[in-house]
């Protein structure tokens, strides 16, 4: 029977029943092959190489699902779902596709059986719903302490970067979102604890010869520095005035319509815009005179004034600033703007009509470090920072990204457990006890037909420990008996991926984020049910949208 | 001072812009540095040899497969390390990793000409024929900054992404996210700047002008008012030719008209140019055999420059703002303005006749139209070529006051060396014209008229743009208010009634 829509287009076509969830099915389960050999510390990194030369390396499934141009509409949906979870708490993107790869897979054992499709859907929405239950049921609560936190953060760079820069890596991001964490609440009020912004980090990259020397600084750099030669390299004890305010001399004014009718006109112009920004600059030269003014045989150290300003500052205000022995960055980044306050102290100001000393930051040291044609600038050793960076080194383009790639991770993990108050034991132990949990007591009590479908999600599950087996190199079979007998007398069991044997994986510190596995649940199944419950796909518009489809 | 910020978008204003480049190099390297300002155009960097090296002051945005060779990693022309990529990843991983090649893109002959030792300038021309160009970065002369390399994933299907104005937009933010173009590439070409004189945007707008429109939006949002001169590429050309049924031209117009409103915005003065398939016969300096991407984006460029000419001289104390505005916004018309030009120029030219209108290329002939506004650049003239230029100036334009900008003869690169008419010369005279007339009234009319018809019929192609109607009937609104910004007069009386029905 043709389907009633090729009736009124003949140039749609359509798939139906049977063979729409086979197409589905078969994009789950092809998108899940080719993100599997990513997962776990055991997986294997993925080097791409295009034409032009140009190098990516990741095992991140966020990264490798948006490089690969995805055509299949069932597997490029799939990835949407995936990327949405690593948008939502940053990890689990292979998870994700691989489940619902295997939860179709499983479902199609039963459905090539006769079963219809949404029974099984049933008992998939039956079984998540019971699986969030136990994951309550299985999470740690966990004390945020440093220790803790830095296996969190050690088990999460690990399976992008090798161990010894893990090692190394992990204090550095725990001790950055411990110094960005906002201070908790009163106990007594009835106030949230606000959540941490990880925006509050900065990430500056800065191309050098060795990895090992990514770094947490705690103030804030930035990639570039003072653009006259006169400006002080390096200052100590400084004041810091963070800026919004244009000391361009601007003659964009004439833009609106507004002409000169003479030189003279347009002379008398100029000079009135120039003397307009002059005395814009030297409101902060008072400021600064007023503050670092020392009497000659001062003990006091002595003071210096730095301006940080996100609009331009020409070459006349320049020069004037580097008379009075300022030092002015020009054009910084946005989000700086708010860190630096965060950094420094003090208050971004949108003009300079009424700058008082109050205003203005204070840091211990400021300098500019040239390396080649780049410069940075240093803002180091400041009183209370709320807000740093991590500086990342590396000798070329793809390795900066790859650890920029980890940081981004080890940070959401850290960021999740402290939020969560909470930690899911890692290495698979989650999964392996999700799935005997739902063929045990889950079936049990299922009712009639779902069943099926809560059998089918407690083996789907199993895809997780199966293919940490598979990618460290261990039998399949073997790893999943041995897990399930362990499991079986009670314990809380992971695979140990230097041995292939059962272990506790809580003691050797291996832990998942709580979200993040709770977030793969829900989206895993979701999807699974709705590429379940697809009954016909249609394809038209676009071919009508094809040049022979025009007339 | 007076530094100019160079977008470029899609791949065939990526054509041009590398012409536009190897034009600017040429000033650099020749003895013209006394009239061309380097600096504005070109940001210096000092090699750790010691050598002084000039790298564009560009941000070029285009699909990943039409980068052809060139990429971040070997931009500043050092090439990519064989040796070095193979072992990359074992400084970070100490694990297997799987590679994935793509066949490496061979560089094209010319540049494995220059690779193997300088080629003069008659050899140029045989290994830059059309047939030997795959890409536009085959026949650059530059190299760029990394900052200044943005490649774009290209979509799934470059035929399905062609006017669809939503789709494009999306792309850039999803772009945006991963690369923080504001706070990254573009903030650093800014704040090595004294002074900015503005931005000069060269865009396709149907592959790319969702995308460029929020740009120059987010652009405008956080750097205050750069004045902008915008280059829009427009496609549909002849659109009065576009059937209403015709679902993939109907999408395109109306792109092509979100586009237009939008730069009308944001950009100080807009140049449409229309893509060469719509240009008269006479355009193409007789070579029929030589229609391709790689020749017309030569024409186009040498225009272009000529045009904006004044923003780079030393000199000249115009800039981008004032010259945008005193074309069109200050006689209260719509900030939009034509390009045409004759290239080349000789004593033997008829340059009314020569004068081909890239802007509205089909409308000339049928109609009359009125001057408002002219600024033309003339370059190498001869004493004979200004008298004819004077004389032909005398009988067509009689009310208005020109600007003429009078320079050397433009510096022949590429393709346009082997033009029959200017085979073996070094540089050529040329005239190119920026102006206003009754022409762009007609072309908002016909956009306004077009896409009124189509809402009218609620034709499948009007549907499938996604744009709510109320929003489309507010485009026609727009677009028949910049219609009525121009002056009516003489003939212009009948069209303004058909603009007064457009507001119902």
């Amino acid at each position: 029977m043709s389907s009633s829509i090729e009736l009124i287009n003949p140039k749609a076509e359509s798939v139906r029943r049977a063979a729409a969830l086979q197409v589905n099915t078969t994009g789950a389960v092809g998108l899940a092959n080719v993100v599997k050999g990513n997962l776990g510390p055991r997986g294997t990194l993925k080097m791409l190489v295009d034409g032009a030369g140009q190098i990516k390396i990741t095992k991140d499934g966020k990264v490798l699902l948006s490089e690969m141009q995805i055509q299949n509409p069932t597997a490029a949906m799939v990835a949407r779902t995936a990327v949405a979870q690593d948008d939502q708490v940053g990890d689990g993107t292979t998870s994700v596709v691989l489940l619902v790869g295997e939860l179709l897979k499983q479902a199609e054992r039963y459905t090539s059986e006769g079963v219809h499709p949404t029974v099984i859907a049933e008992g998939f929405d039956l079984a998540k719903k019971e699986a969030l239950k136990f994951l309550d049921d299985f999470k740690v609560p966990m004390k945020a302490d440093r220790e803790t936190l830095i296996n969190i953060a050690h088990t999460s760079l690990a399976t992008k970067i090798n161990v010894g820069l893990a090692k190394k890596l992990a204090a550095d991001v725990v001790d950055a979102v411990l110094t960005i964490r906002p201070p908790p609440p009163p106990a007594d009020s009835e106030q949230f604890q606000s959540p941490i912004d990880l925006h509050m980090i900065e990430i500056m990259k800065m191309q050098h010869r060795t990895a090992s020397e990514t770094q947490l600084i705690r103030g804030l750099v930035l990639d570039h520095g003072a653009r006259h030669p006169d400006m002080p390299k390096r200052v100590e004890n400084a004041f810091i005035l963070t800026l919004n305010v244009s000391l361009e001399y601007e003659k964009t004014e004439v833009n609106s319509g507004f002409f000169y009718s003479s030189a003279e006109q347009r002379e008398k112009l100029v000079e009135s815009e120039r003397r307009f920004t002059d005395a814009k600059v030297k409101k902060i030269i008072e400021l600064k005179n007023l503050v670092c003014d020392q009497a000659v045989d001062s003990k006091e150290k002595r003071k210096s004034f730095v301006v940080i300003n996100q609009k331009g500052i020409d070459p006349m205000s320049l020069d004037l600033l580097a008379k009075n022995g300022v030092f002015a960055l020009r054009r910084a980044k946005r989000r700086n703007m708010e860190r630096l306050q965060l950094v420094c102290g003090g208050s971004a100001q949108n003009s300079v009509d009424d700058l008082t000393p109050d205003v203005l930051g204070w840091a211990g040291l400021v300098y500019e470090h040239t390396l080649g044609e780049e410069k940075y600038t240093f803002v180091e050793d400041v009183k209370d920072p709320k807000s740093v960076t991590l500086l990342i080194k590396g000798p070329n383009v793809h390795t900066t990204q790859q650890i920029q790639d980890a940081l981004r991770d080890g940070l959401r993990a850290v960021k999740n457990a402290i939020e969560d108050k909470a930690l899911i034991p890692g290495a698979g132990a989650f999964e392996v006890a999700c799935s005997a949990h739902l063929s045990g007591p889950v079936k049990k009590t299922a009712k009639g037909r779902a069943k099926m479908g809560v059998q089918a999600f407690a083996d789907a599950v199993l895809i997780i420990p199966k293919t940490l087996a598979a990618n460290g190199g261990f039998d399949v079979q073997d790893v999943v008996v041995a897990l399930q007998d362990e499991q079986a007398d009670g314990n809380v069991v992971g695979i140990d991926l230097q041995s292939g044997e059962p272990f506790d994986p809580t003691v050797e510190g291996i832990w998942d984020n709580y979200r993040v596995k709770r977030q793969m649940l829900h989206s895993c199944s979701v999807i699974a049910i709705n590429l379940l419950s697809t009954d016909e796909i249609l394809r038209a518009g676009r071919s009508s949208l094809k040049p022979d489809g025009a007339q | 001072m007076r530094e100019i910020l160079y977008l470029q978008a899609g791949n065939y204003s990526n054509y041009v812009g590398t012409h536009f480049w190897n034009t600017q190099r040429e000033y650099a390297i020749t003895d013209k540095g006394d009239q061309v300002d380097d600096n504005i155009s070109f940001t210096q960097r000092h090699d750790p040899d010691g050598t002084d090296h000039l790298y564009p002051r560009a941000i070029i945005f285009d699909w990943k497969d039409n980068f052809g060779t060139l990429s971040q990693s070997n931009a500043l022309g050092t090439g990519t390390n064989e040796t070095q990529s193979s072992d990359a990843s074992s400084i970070l991983w100490d694990r297997p990793v799987d590679e994935f090649r793509q066949t490496r893109i061979a560089a094209s002959t010319y540049h494995a000409k220059i690779e193997e030792d300088s080629l003069d300038q008659s050899q140029t021309a045989v290994f830059t024929q059309p047939g030997n160009i795959r890409y536009w970065s085959d026949y650059s002369h530059v190299y760029c900054l990394p900052r200044s390399i943005q490649r774009v994933p290209s979509p799934p299907s470059p035929e399905g992404f062609e006017g669809n104005w939503k789709q494009s937009q999306d792309q850039f933010w999803r772009y945006n996210e991963d690369n923080d173009l504001m706070d990254t590439s573009i903030r650093l070409f800014l704040e090595e700047c004294d002074n900015i004189q503005g931005v000069q945007l060269i865009n396709d707008v149907s592959t790319f002008g969702g995308f460029s429109e929020v740009l120059l939006t987010q652009l405008k949002d956080e750097f205050m008012n750069v004045p902008t001169f915008a280059f829009p590429i427009l496609s549909t050309g002849a659109f009065h030719e576009v059937d209403i049924e015709d679902n993939r031209g109907t999408c395109q117009v109306i792109n092509e008209a979100l586009y237009l409103r939008g730069v009308a915005e944001h950009a100080t003065l807009s140049i449409p140019i229309h893509a060469p398939q719509n240009w008269p016969e006479k355009a193409w300096l007789g070579s029929h055999n030589t229609k391709s991407a790689y020749f017309s984006s030569s024409i186009i460029s040498a225009h272009v420059e000529s045009v904006t000419f004044f923003s780079r001289a030393k000199r000249i104390q115009e800039d981008i703002g004032i010259v945008g505005a005193q074309l069109s916004t200050a006689d209260g018309l719509p900030p939009f303005a034509e390009i045409s030009g004759v290239i080349p120029v000789d004593k033997s030219t008829n340059i009314g006749h020569s004068l081909v209108n890239f802007t509205v290329p089909t409308l000339e002939r049928s109609q009359k139209h009125i001057l408002y506004s002219v600024r033309d650049v003339v370059r190498g003239f001869g004493s004979l070529d200004q008298q004819n230029y004077r004389s032909w100036m005398g009988e067509t334009v009689t009310r208005l006051e020109p600007e003429i900008l009078q320079t050397f003869g433009f510096p022949l690169t590429g393709p346009l060396r082997t033009a029959s008419p200017l085979h073996g010369s070094d540089t050529a005279s040329t005239l190119s014209r920026l102006s206003t007339s009754s022409n762009l009234e007609h072309m908002f009319k016909n956009y306004a008229s077009f896409i009124e018809a189509s809402l009218r019929r609620r034709t499948a192609g009007v549907m499938s743009m996604g744009i709510d109607t109320d929003d489309i009937r507010e485009l026609i609104n727009d677009l028949w208010s910049a219609h009525d910004r121009y002056p009516t007069n003489g003939e212009g009386s009948d069209l303004g009634n058909n603009g007064g029905s457009g507001d119902e």
